[in-house]
């Protein structure tokens, strides 16, 4: 199974329900607002995406179903600026 | 002015936040809109909005919505100056380790991902970095080449490496680097052996690098020193810094009262100890009685008044600083480059606002003189 974790070369703060980030190889920011700052939060230990999506369902209260494609497309765009990265292997 | 003292009440309430050891009223204190503007520039000047922010979190500091949302609006900004510096700070860790240059990462960033609970809590606004002595010259370079040149010539050349304590590196951007060779200029900062730090760091994870600090007992020794002399009255983040690192940090008691008095620090370190116990309104922890109770020698006692005491603004680290130096050619040399610095020291003193002449520059002891006459 193939985990995500936060990119070890990524900077950031915490401020109030934000966090910040300073990804690596960028002049730029990001700015991570409650619900994909509580993911980068969980990303401190690698989980996978299912993962992922059902710690947060369960923090919100909410189906997995409901965020899924919310949390997918958010770890995309994490992956892209190189705030998160993938870890472990592929089972097949 | 009532107003001011109740503002400077709730500075000190939000320093000391989440400290044990407090006395008094734990209640809630809510801010009055028409106060508001002025505490919340004093708690960003003051670099007291992680702290603020957290205080409001836990329901310590009441505030409405929108004097919340200014206050992590501040803390936003003062955070993502600390982003940058770090990021500057990772870039300069691989060029000195290009140039085979060690450093000890010291104050705001180090505190920040050592002893607070979370980094928000510690902003900074500047990076500082010891090198040792023999490194200073390439450090420079370094910094030079990463488009921070040095802001203030030395007075003399090889002024710094002798008497010196850092020089302040910035350029056009944000980020603006203390380059230390010393913790503290002045006696203090010559009867200590910066080269004796190196072996008092531990390593510091950061953006994927592994950085070195001081360990917690060196760094609650420099706390205090940057507590006790760094301004007068002391600030209350470097008295929180003191107070953080005694709770919380693994501070060997007994090694820092040995460094203290192979160092003659003793009087600094029962300063600082005290200034954090009456500004915070806390009680320290049990163990910091023994250096409390230190035994100071009376040249420490001096040379501790020349910052604390009005002497300060009269001369007085200066006449200090040259008592401290040991050997008659040495205190020359520092006398020489304090009264007839280089022109291009002269004239980037003053910054723009008219000539640089010796003159003026003598006329400093005269009215430090002066004063002391009166």
């Amino acid at each position: 199974m193939i985990s995500l974790r936060r990119s070890p070369g990524v900077l950031s703060r915490r401020v109030g329900r934000d966090v910040l980030l300073a990804p690596p190889e960028s002049e730029d920011f990001e700015r991570l607002s409650e619900t994909a700052a509580s993911a980068w939060e969980l990303l401190e230990s690698p989980r996978t995406v299912s993962e992922l999506i059902e710690t947060l369902a369960a923090l919100y209260e909410v189906t997995p179903a409901t965020i899924a494609l919310d949390v997918e497309r958010l770890v995309e765009e994490l992956l892209r600026r190189g705030a998160i990265e993938r870890v472990g292997h592929s089972n097949g | 002015m009532a107003d001011w003292l109740e503002q400077e009440a709730t500075l000190r309430r939000v320093a000391a936040f989440g400290l044990p050891g407090q006395a008094g009223a734990t209640d809630p204190r809510s801010v009055p809109p028409e106060e508001w503007p002025i505490l919340l520039a004093r708690l960003a000047g003051r670099r007291l909005t992680g702290m603020a922010v957290a205080a409001v979190e836990e329901g310590w500091l009441s505030l409405s919505g929108q004097q919340t949302e200014e206050l992590l609006e501040s803390q936003r900004e003062l955070m993502l100056q600390a982003l940058a510096m770090e990021r500057k700070l990772l870039v300069l860790d691989e060029a000195f380790g290009r140039a085979g240059v060690d450093f000890i990462l010291l104050k705001g960033s180090a505190l920040a991902h050592s002893v607070y609970p979370d980094p928000s809590w510690r902003p900074f606004g500047d990076l500082d970095l010891m090198v040792r002595t023999r490194d200073w010259r390439q450090a420079c370079s370094v910094l030079e080449r990463f488009g921070l040149p040095r802001k203030l010539p030395e007075p003399r050349p090889g002024f710094d490496e002798r008497f010196g304590k850092a020089s302040v590196h910035g350029g056009n951007g944000d980020v603006e680097v203390d380059l230390h060779r010393t913790l503290v200029l002045g006696p203090f900062g010559l009867w200590l052996d910066p080269e004796a730090l190196f072996g008092l760091t531990v390593p510091l994870s950061l953006g994927g690098r592994t950085l070195r600090r001081l360990d917690d007992t060196a760094l609650l020794l420099h706390a205090c020193m940057h507590a006790s002399l760094g301004s007068r009255p002391p600030l209350l983040l470097p008295l929180r810094d003191v107070a953080q690192i005694a709770y919380y940090g693994e501070v060997d008691w007994s090694t820092l009262g040995e460094l203290a008095a192979r160092w003659r620090l003793g009087a600094v370190i029962r300063h600082a100890l005290q200034a954090t116990s009456d500004s915070l309104g806390i009680t320290l922890p049990l163990q910091s009685k023994t250096c409390m109770e230190m035994k100071v020698r009376r040249k420490e006692r001096g040379a501790l008044d020349a910052y604390v005491t009005s002497r300060r603004g009269q001369g007085g680290t200066a006449i200090s600083t040259l008592k401290a130096i040991p050997g008659v050619r040495a205190k020359l040399a520092y006398l020489r480059a304090m009264l007839t610095p280089d022109r291009e020291f002269l004239l980037a003193r003053t910054e723009g606002n008219g000539r640089a002449s010796y003159a003026r520059r003598w006329s400093i002891p005269l009215r430090w003189m002066a004063k002391r006459g009166r």
